[in-house]
């Protein structure tokens, strides 16, 4: 198996995470003060203050992952490590509250806290499974390599419908303007893509080449009896008719490339929302906790 | 059949060619993987791309094996194509040139690499509507020897009316290059927290304009970590009145305010420095607000069993109280409060010395009789509520009363002749003085019927009727005999001494010294109790009255008898009770809690 920062350095951060948990979870039970338990016993001073100190430490990462001078398998082991202490931080506030729940700002903070551990909770699911789908989904090519292809084919479907003459240039120049590849925030994360690889326009224009095809055919025919030459014709019809299934070949090609650099596209901003929430959130957690600390010792 | 490749590598501006390589067979392949022929090294090229396969010397073609929109040869794509000499065919920034074979080789190949793999311009290429296919973008300056020829080969590049350059739009395909953005919202998000939640409240306690602001501002309310008791709920949200100075402590002064009647634990001369908290510590270490509890009053057991679970043994304190623990495991049995010679003890129940000298002489048991007492109205059967009454608020028992709860039956008539008189009680001087002046009334007034009286006395007079002086002297010296006589008989032998206990002292003021009466509403002094609250119980279930033969009895029941219901403070199966469930932290007698305490033994010895 992999080392990921699932299991790095053999599950000791897991460990030690939840050693502390138990650790915590067995004084609060032992723990049998005069009130409900509040954050004002000394357990309370406690938990709240190891969670304080968590915090600051699970915030560090962010400084941390940006200096490289770790080396990539330490930072494997600080992430692994920012994940279970993590975890460990939403149980063991809990206990600091006593499970006390107000309109307040303390109470905000342990929602903030909370939500801010679920999106942590959403990116570990993310980082375990977009990255795999992502290389799945690529096949040993780029995005921009797959874009070029979707050029590639472009510059190919204009030369086709060229040839085929009709609505075909202008319906191919519509498709190829009209296609977009990524966009905002919420293009990205719900790509629009479409049902069929072949516009409207060109459809018609294929029953037309179709009905051509066999029209020629009966001309043919008819030719053929009154012993003419049918050389010339049946020949044009058949280049259209070629023509017609190469551009739907294309077409059919060309989609499911746009597919592909979509999913891929799809699968990044997955692979990276929760950090637009993830983030912000650590930032308002610390101010809630920091009015919180402030608001308690303020009215002591 | 032999085939020939040569490399070329454009650097900056020069070209680097390696030596042609041969391969022998009739495939080649191409691709990114290293085990392929034609091994090219770019992630737009899949691991097998692609392969030639070399039927004849002249039926050479290439098939697309993992390229995924086919192969661009002369710039159309396709799947299966027949190579002729010229032919380009573009793999993501490669261009394989098919060359005329030489001789011995039935295919050449020339293969260039860009010296920058990647080319922003490609990115950006645009197609041309309606003109000759387009070139491939790459090497427009290609160093192949046959290059004009292949380029003017494709198709015969009829010049287009109209050119229009279309691409699929390529929109931000990262979520860095859309509006989201993780600094901005950090900052905004913890300064929206610290202007609602601490720099508005600071606002609103600054002055009245803070206040006039605190209508419209989210004030210190946010702040509230846990609604306040029931008793202080009228504080509303004036955090101010309690939380006097910011960053300290709720003081004393603040809570002694209003509860100034706090009384201290204990008095102690030298108190150990561990113990001040008995005396003047800090309230809210006990009476901790804002846990949304009803009541304020702490209830755990260690706060008592700290100190008394071993008091004797802490060595900084000399105590006459016993160790306890736990009222279910670890409790001594009850000691009431009883007088004996004079003197107030504390005695064990069940110690055989226990009884207490109230000064009444008094049978439970005669009174309880289930036949019933003879009272003046006939046969009763006394019930213990006919004497005993609880005090208002029904926690302890009224004293029993001469006037209220005896007089019924005992009605301290005294002269037969007059049976509707009674002496007065509880006055000693006044029942002599009473039982003085009732003969000398009647002697004087005569009608008097008694056995013993003289004729004079028992005589009716007329409402006019005048006595002579000799008559009135023998009258009265009659009546202070008589009185002298009644007040004997009535202390000592008829109705004083019925209940109390009367001593002929001739040396005392008045001749007889009668006992004191103590009746102790509150034998256990040291905890509390409530009759009202165990008045489902009858009286008899914890005052065994209808055996006790002798007043000095004390009554009360054992600490067995409350364990059948009461259990220690983790008992599961009976009322888990803890000490504050009897007894109280602020004593009654103490002096007011709060003063400084007196500490440390070196101020004795100065």
């Amino acid at each position: 198996m992999a080392v990921s920062f699932v299991n790095a350095d053999n599950f000791k951060h897991a460990w030690r995470a939840l050693a502390l948990s138990l650790l915590a979870l067995g004084l609060y039970v032992w723990h049998d003060p005069d009130y409900p338990p509040n954050g004002g016993t000394w357990l309370g001073y406690t938990l709240g203050t190891v969670s304080f100190l968590l915090l600051l430490w699970l915030m560090w990462y962010g400084v941390r992952k940006r200096r490289y001078s770790g080396g990539e398998s330490q930072l494997k082991s600080w992430l692994s490590a920012h994940v279970y202490f993590g975890l460990a931080l939403a149980l063991i506030v809990s206990l600091h509250s006593g499970f006390q729940m107000g309109w307040n700002v303390h109470s905000l903070a342990y929602v903030l806290l909370l939500l801010e551990i679920t999106s942590g909770i959403y990116g570990v699911y993310a980082y375990l499974r977009y990255p795999r789908a992502m290389t799945d989904n690529l096949n040993n090519q780029t995005r921009e390599s797959l874009l070029e292809s979707v050029d590639q084919i472009d510059r190919e479907c204009v030369d086709i419908a060229g040839k085929l003459g009709g609505q075909a240039p202008l319906a191919i120049s519509r498709l190829i303007e009209n296609t977009q590849v990524g966009g905002n925030a919420r293009a990205q994360l719900w790509p629009l893509i479409e049902k069929t690889s072949v516009p409207k326009e060109l459809s018609a224009l294929f029953d037309q080449v179709k009905a051509e095809e066999s029209r020629d055919r009966m001309a043919e025919m008819q030719k053929t009896l009154a012993f003419f030459n049918p050389a010339s014709l049946t020949q044009g019809a058949q280049a259209k008719t070629g023509h017609m299934h190469k551009l739907m070949d294309l077409l059919a090609q060309r989609k499911q490339l746009l597919d592909r650099i979509r999913r891929h596209i799809r699968y990044k901003a997955w692979l990276n929302i929760w950090l637009y929430v993830h983030v912000p959130l650590a930032f308002a957690v610390l101010a809630a906790v920091i009015v919180h600390i402030i608001s308690v010792f303020f009215y002591w | 059949m032999k085939s020939k490749v040569q490399f070329l590598r454009q650097s900056a501006n020069t070209v680097i060619s390696a030596p042609p390589r041969e391969f022998f067979g009739d495939t080649i392949t191409i691709g990114r993987a290293t085990t392929q022929d034609i091994f090219l090294a770019d992630p737009s090229i899949t691991l097998e791309h692609a392969r030639i396969r070399l039927k004849a010397e002249d039926q050479i073609y290439i098939e697309s094996v993992q390229a995924a929109a086919g192969i661009d040869i002369n710039g159309h794509i396709e799947n299966k194509a027949r190579l002729k000499p010229w032919d380009k065919i573009t793999l993501g920034p490669f261009v394989i040139t098919v060359m005329q074979p030489t001789k011995g080789y039935a295919l050449s190949l020339v293969v260039e690499q860009p010296a920058i793999a990647r080319d922003k311009s490609r990115a950006t290429t645009k197609i041309r509507i309606a003109s000759a296919p387009a070139k491939p973008a790459k090497f427009d300056k290609t160093i192949v020897a046959g290059k004009k020829a292949a380029d003017k080969k494709p198709e015969g590049a009829a010049p287009a009316p109209e050119t229009k350059e279309v691409q699929v739009q390529r929109l931000a395909m990262d979520l860095t290059q859309t509006a989201l953005s993780k600094r901005r919202w950090s900052w905004w998000g913890a300064l929206a927290i610290f202007a609602i939640f601490l720099a508005s409240p600071l606002a609103t306690m600054l002055g009245p304009a803070g206040r006039a602001l605190a209508t419209l501002l989210p004030d210190d309310t946010l702040w509230n970590p846990g609604r306040i008791s029931h008793v202080h709920q009228h504080f509303g949200q004036q955090c101010g009145i309690c939380h006097t100075t910011p960053f300290q402590m709720v003081k004393n002064e603040v809570c002694l305010k209003c509860h100034s009647d706090t009384r201290a634990h204990t008095e102690m001369d030298h108190m150990p420095s561990s113990m001040t908290l008995l005396e003047n510590g800090r309230c809210g270490r006990c009476h901790q607000e804002h846990n949304e509890t009803l009541s304020l009053k702490p209830s755990h057991q260690n706060l008592c069993v700290d100190c008394h679970g071993d008091l004797n043994r802490r060595g900084d304190v000399q105590s006459s109280l016993t160790d306890v623990s736990d009222f279910g495991t670890d409790h001594p049995e009850f000691r009431p409060t009883v007088l004996q010679q004079n003197e107030w003890w504390r005695m064990a129940i069940g110690d055989p010395e226990l009884k207490h000298d109230g000064g009444l002489k008094f049978s439970h048991a005669d009174h309880l009789k289930e036949e019933g007492v003879a009272t003046p109205d006939g046969k009763r059967v006394l019930q213990c509520a006919d004497c005993h009454h609880p005090e208002p608020g029904g926690a302890y028992m009224l004293p029993v009363e001469m006037e209220r709860d005896c007089k019924g039956c005992h009605q301290l008539n005294f002269d037969p002749a007059l049976p509707d008189r009674t002496v007065p009680h509880g006055d000693l001087p006044q029942l002599l003085t009473f039982l003085n002046e009732f003969y000398a009334l009647q002697a004087l007034q005569g009608g008097y019927q008694s056995a013993d009286a003289p004729a004079t006395i028992k005589r009716r007079r007329r409402p006019d009727e005048r006595i002579s002086g000799r008559e009135q002297q023998d009258a009265l010296r009659w009546a202070g005999t008589k009185a002298q006589d009644m007040i004997r008989e009535v202390i000592e032998t008829r109705t004083c001494s019925t209940c109390h206990t009367v001593t002929a002292d001739t040396s005392s003021k008045f001749g007889w010294v009668i006992d004191p009466v103590h009746q102790p509403t509150r034998w256990l002094t040291l905890s509390r109790f409530n009759h009202a609250q165990h008045d489902t119980k009858p009286c008899g279930e914890c005052h065994a009255a209808k055996k006790s033969e002798h007043a000095e009895e004390v009554l009360l029941p054992g600490i067995e008898n409350c364990r059948a219901c009461h259990g220690g403070a983790r008992s599961e199966d009976k009322y888990a009770s803890t000490c504050t469930v009897c007894h109280q932290f602020h004593l009654d007698d103490m002096p007011p809690y709060g003063r400084p305490a007196k500490t440390g033994g070196t101020e004795a010895a100065e």
